[in-house]
């Protein structure tokens, strides 16, 4: 087992390390100067200016210098400083990855919540009239754009109902309540979205354990259906289920970008899409880094969790 | 009087270095927390900051008399040394300030602990002006050399402190008790939301979760009027033109530039991409409550594809030609208004490809001077018409510069018009600029941006300027603004 967890994390090293070396070359090649966007139209003109500002930001090392003091700062903690703000790259990621991670879970819960009964419903109730609304219902879900569920959210909740601020962000520690009924339409918005494919992934594998035998044999010794479907069926249809929104947790990190945008939530997304824009090189890397690092993570936890639950897992594995 | 201003903005303010402009919120800000020697007032008169008088012994000295007992907010007494250690930061190359180069042959001396003499090596007729805008703020020379990272910490004698700030996030100011004009700010604290997303904004408004937003989106100026309890001020405040690579071909030739001037059917642009709230500008980009407006050439460009035909014709160009139209793809009045230039374009026979890009990438191939004709929103920086040659001047690394453009006829005219101080001899001078800027036609003006403000009825004492004054809005009416 522990020869096992050593070669999955070796893996994960190596995965974060090319990930980071991609990340460097390919910012690189992105037109744009982050010293122009910092001096403006006019002073970001003027090249005497330019070439002393990027002395001093260190942007005229060559950029393979470049990378190996980032590299050797990395494997320290160090994310080097932001272009524009000249404060720690680490410090702004630990601030804005929680907001993230807050709202990306909020969201998952509420897909869960909603998406596996509403995929039971389903399953169960296959080509009967509450099946297939269930059906629908998670079509919907998850066909609707996350912009568009997010407008009628605001639109319902806020402007009509006048009960939840359609956007904005207060600290936990300010006020707790302010703080979650911001949190509230966006992971509703993400929730939504994310509900319908857990409704359709549980009503698949639902469906499928449904036919297994030892379901069969559970209602042979007499249980009722319901008690069979969700006493023995419904745990182990769960697994597949479950690694699913693990992977899943995984790309939200990246792709709140809209749902931040809209609710002004400032997260790690919208915190890497303004730095794109104002080409701020560390923050850009500091960012990616964070969510390739999460990423990593969560495929390790899986991994482990599966090694553990499932010895097949850990010996083909090795 | 008093409250708290819950303010959102658009500008996502990464950095609070006081005299490297990154945006019109940062500009608010700036203003809130520093002072400058002088000001403007919400009619757009030079008036008294730090400095209580001044004097100009000669046409290019001015000596600053500055107030007695004002503290910066850490506490340091300001004196004369900090003037001279902020305007020479101002024109050290290092600090990338955005008035450097309208700074440029000043010398700064102390004469003593509350006077300061600037001189110039030319008569300057703008320097007040130039100092009289938030990039001019003052610093502690004792401060700064502390080395605090001015992009996140702000210590000023403005009315506002900095209490918190988040980068691009939030920034919480709160009443400077030791102000050093009395009675001022009225309000307690003011708090900055950024907020980038246009509709998050104007629902914010909407909900009040804020008192007032900048850069209220065209599309929604008229709906927001209609809502009983919103006020929405506009004027214009920046204007959209038509940039030409004036010295590649064929853009260095006048007559293919004025075809396009007359080729742009300015009217549907207003309606389509600015709702109604973009005026059409067929003369010189001077707003008309300006004092160097000049009606005559109002009307120089008007909608006129024959005439267009005919000039690209006698270029040589009469089967017209084909290039590439960059385009910023952020917003909309960028992109609606490059899909009716190119179809109005179309008819004359010129062929643009609507090439959509990053405002990074477009600033990037600006500077390298690597474009045909590119769409360029500009803000009206400055209330003098030597705005001129930070526009057009060969100097100016603005445009002129990275493609290398001069035209002497110009050029003499704007160094007289710096150096002539007598306003009536310098409306003559700026008169011929103008004519000379519609004869040469060097960028094509499409129309006047109207920047709007909304907010709630409880916001009370807010001015809302015109012209280059647009920008500072906010921040000249700051200080005598409250919640009722």
């Amino acid at each position: 087992m522990l020869g096992y967890l050593g070669r999955r994390f070796a893996a994960a090293a190596i995965t974060l390390a090319l990930a980071c070396a991609a990340v460097f070359a390919s910012i690189h090649l992105l037109p744009g100067d982050p010293v122009a966007m910092l001096l403006g139209e006019q002073a970001g003109a003027d090249p005497e200016v330019v070439q002393k500002m990027r002395g001093q930001l260190g942007l005229d090392r060559p950029l393979i210098e470049q990378f190996i003091s980032w590299i050797g700062g990395l494997a320290t903690g160090d994310l080097g400083r932001s272009l524009r703000t000249g404060e720690p790259v680490f410090a702004d990621v630990m601030v804005r990855l929680p907001r993230s991670l807050e709202l990306i879970g909020g969201g998952l819960s509420i897909a869960m919540l909603l998406g596996i009964p509403l995929g039971v419903v389903a399953a169960r109730g296959r080509g009967r009239v509450a099946g297939t609304a269930a059906s629908v219902a998670a079509i919907a879900g998850f066909s609707a754009p996350v912009f568009v569920s997010g407008i009628i959210l605001v639109i319902v909740f806020s402007l009509w109902l006048d009960i939840l601020p359609s956007s904005g962000f207060v600290e936990f520690a300010e006020d707790p309540t302010m703080h979650l009924a911001c949190l509230a339409l966006p992971a509703t918005a993400i929730g939504i979205n994310f509900m319908g494919v857990v409704a359709r992934m549980t009503r698949a594998s639902l469906s499928d354990t449904m036919t297994k035998e030892y379901v069969r044999l559970a209602r042979a010794k007499g249980l009722s259906r319901d008690a069979a479907i969700l006493k023995h069926a419904l745990p182990n249809a769960l697994v597949p289920v479950i690694a699913v929104i693990g992977i899943r947790a995984g790309n939200l990190l990246g792709g709140t970008v809209i749902v931040e945008a809209l609710f002004d939530w400032p997260g790690l997304s919208s915190m890497l899409v303004s730095a794109v824009f104002a080409r701020d090189y560390p923050v850009i890397q500091g960012a990616l880094v964070a969510i390739f690092a999460v990423f990593v993570l969560i495929g390790l936890a899986i991994d482990t969790c599966q090694g553990i639950v499932d010895p097949r897992t850990r010996e083909s594995a090795a | 009087m008093g409250g708290t201003l819950r303010y959102g903005t658009v500008t996502e303010v990464a950095s609070l270095d006081p005299h490297v402009y990154v945006g019109s919120a940062w500009k608010v800000l700036i203003e809130a927390i520093y002072s400058p020697l002088v000001g403007y007032d919400a009619k757009g008169k030079i008036v008294s900051r730090l400095a209580e008088r001044w004097e100009t012994p000669d046409a290019k000295t001015t000596v600053f008399h500055l107030r007695k007992g004002v503290t910066f907010h850490d506490g340091t007494p300001f004196s004369a040394e900090d003037v001279k250690f902020s305007l020479d930061r101002i024109m050290d190359q290092k600090t990338g300030a955005t008035l450097r180069t309208n700074l440029a042959g000043v010398t700064v001396s102390v004469v003593d602990a509350n006077t300061v003499k600037l001189a110039t090596a030319e008569p300057n007729a703008t320097l007040l002006s130039i100092l009289a805008l938030p990039e001019a703020a003052i610093v502690s020379k004792k401060w700064i050399e502390g080395g605090p990272n001015v992009k996140v910490q702000a210590n000023g004698t403005g009315p506002f402190v900095l209490k918190a700030y988040e980068p691009s996030v939030r920034a919480l100011l709160e009443k400077n008790t030791k102000y050093f004009i009395k009675g001022q700010p009225y309000l307690n604290a003011v708090e900055f939301k950024m907020i980038k997303s246009d509709d998050a904004r104007v629902n914010a408004l909407r909900t009040n979760a804020v008192d007032m937003i900048d850069f209220v989106p065209w599309k929604d100026i008229d709906t927001l009027r209609r809502v009983a309890n919103l006020t929405v001020d506009s004027s214009g405040g920046a204007f959209m033109n038509l940039w030409f690579n004036a010295t590649r071909k064929p853009y260095d030739d006048v007559r293919v530039r004025k075809a396009f001037a007359y080729a742009i059917d300015r009217a549907a642009i207003s309606k389509a991409a600015f709702f109604g709230h973009g005026t059409p500008i067929e003369g010189p980009p001077t707003t008309s409550d300006s004092p160097y407006y000049n009606k005559d050439l109002a009307k120089t460009y008007k909608y006129d594809p024959a005439r267009a035909k005919a000039l690209l014709a006698e270029a040589g160009y009469a089967k017209g030609f084909e290039f590439e139209f960059l385009v910023f793809q952020g917003l909309g009045i960028y992109t609606s208004t490059a899909q009716i230039v190119q179809a109005n374009l179309k008819d004359v026979g010129i062929n643009a490809k609507i090439q959509l890009v990053e405002f990074a990438d477009l600033l990037d191939r600006k500077n390298k001077a690597n474009y045909d004709v590119m769409i360029y929103g500009v803000s009206m920086k400055l209330t003098d018409p030597d705005v001129y040659a930070y526009y057009l001047g060969a100097d100016s690394t603005y445009w002129a510069k990275p493609i290398g453009y001069r035209d002497d006829t110009l050029e003499k005219l704007l160094v007289d018009g710096r150096a002539t101080i007598d306003l009536n001899a310098r409306k003559a001078i700026y008169r011929k600029v103008e004519q000379r800027v519609m004869e040469t036609s060097p960028w094509a003006f499409v129309n006047f941006r109207e920047q709007a403000q909304a907010y709630t009825k409880k916001v009370r004492g807010y001015s809302h300027l015109g012209g280059a004054l647009n920008e500072s809005s906010a921040g000249i009416s700051l200080p005598t603004m409250w919640i009722q």
